[in-house]
């Protein structure tokens, strides 16, 4: 008897109103595609240079063996890595750009809210490939350490991006 | 018994040095708009400089400058000569294991050289076996510039080391290029790479949690829509 209005109810769901992606969403979210595209047109050599430095001190603190092998290859325990443009973020960071960018704010307020964003994600990037590393060599395979992982990263990225939003993501019809 | 050179005479010869070897526009360079290259050594009049060309292809004879006998100079002889350079970009990827690394030679022509540029390719390194190299394919000049590509392999039995891959050229008259043999260098490693950063499985685990995660932010939608 309780459950008959329960039942009702969930019958009465398509007659609900869903929200639809708002256009702002939509022509944001192309721009991210566009970023990204345009991030893979350029080396990035020294960004590769950076996270490798970066890494062979943070393993280097950790007790690892490690040595440089050429500015974006490093030797850690004996094992040869090398980081690519994706491993370094930054196509993670341009790609946050439309979605972080407040129309409401002034270029100066902008720039410097990305520059700490670039900070953040550097620093969350740089924990997330010592954590592999440090799994990888504890037996995980490399798959699980680092790709999973790095999917995990992406996520991050995305809640904090949506809890930074300025942009409204639905309308509603 | 030796004589050795007094002070002023030596002066002199130095100056001359100076003036055959440095100076970027030297008296009786008819031939050429462009100054004489940097680096180009003249031994004794009458002599071929070397390189043997000056600029853009013209022959090189050393001379004396006017007076001074002292001072030789590169001079331009004749008529300019149809001439070319090779250049070589770098060999990618650097390191290669059992696979190819690649480079592309390309032929700049002067004063309107045209013909076929054979080129031969040499391997050196202090491991041995070396990756092999086979001769590039020759290059046709016709107006423009023209490409060759280089490609350098390594099999299992290559030993580990770094390796200096030589490229040199000739042309139909059997000249070489003002430039010399070009160089450029890969290195074997059998270690297994890993690369490091986000991949496909990345790419999928991001898009298992957005979607979770999206079914989860349209149910809480429909169950606040439904109080």
């Amino acid at each position: 008897m309780s459950s008959q209005p329960v039942l009702h109810r969930k019958l009465d769901l398509p007659a609900i109103g869903l929200p639809r992606l708002s256009r702002e969403f939509l022509f944001r979210s192309s721009l991210v595609a566009l970023f990204v595209l345009l991030t893979y047109q350029f080396p990035w050599q020294w960004l590769r240079f950076v996270t490798s430095a970066a890494l062979l001190r943070i393993s280097a603190s950790l007790g690892m063996a490690t040595a440089r092998v050429s500015f974006d290859t490093m030797r850690i325990q004996g094992q040869v890595f090398r980081v690519v443009i994706a491993c370094t973020f930054v196509d993670v960071f341009m790609g946050s750009i439309p979605l972080l960018w407040d129309v409401r704010k002034s270029l100066l307020g902008n720039a410097s809210r990305l520059l700490a964003v670039a900070v953040i994600f550097f620093g969350l990037n740089l924990v997330r490939l010592e954590i592999a590393q440090v799994l990888y060599f504890r037996g995980v395979p490399w798959t699980l350490a680092d790709e999973v992982l790095g999917g995990f990263a992406y996520f991050a990225v995305w809640l904090f991006l949506w809890r930074q939003r300025t942009w409204q993501l639905l309308r509603e019809v | 018994m030796t004589r050795t050179p007094t002070h002023p005479a030596l002066g002199f010869l130095f100056l001359g040095a100076v003036l055959a070897v440095s100076s970027p526009t030297t008296p009786g360079q008819s031939c050429s708009f462009k100054p004489v290259l940097q680096g180009r050594v003249c031994t004794k009049p009458g002599a071929p400089c070397s390189p043997p060309t000056v600029g853009s292809g013209n022959v090189g004879k050393c001379a004396t400058e006017g007076m001074r006998a002292e001072a030789l100079a590169c001079e331009c002889q004749g008529s300019p000569t149809p001439s070319y350079n090779i250049t070589l970009s770098p060999l990618t990827p650097t390191y290669i294991d059992t696979d190819v690394a690649t480079s592309t030679i390309t032929v700049i022509p002067f004063n309107g050289f045209t013909g076929k540029v054979d080129f031969v390719c040499t391997v050196s390194g202090l491991t041995h076996p070396a990756p092999s190299c086979p001769n590039p394919a020759s290059a046709t000049v016709t107006a423009s510039s023209a490409t060759s590509l280089l490609t350098v392999s390594a099999s299992s039995s290559a030993a580990e080391g770094t390796y200096t891959v030589t490229v040199n050229a000739v042309d139909s008259h059997g000249r070489p290029p003002d430039n010399g043999a070009q160089s450029s260098t890969v290195s074997v490693s059998h270690v297994r790479w890993i690369l490091v950063g986000g991949g496909r499985i990345a790419l999928l685990t991001f898009v298992a949690l957005l979607t979770l995660w999206g079914v989860r932010l349209r149910w809480r939608a429909k169950r606040d829509a439904l109080r």
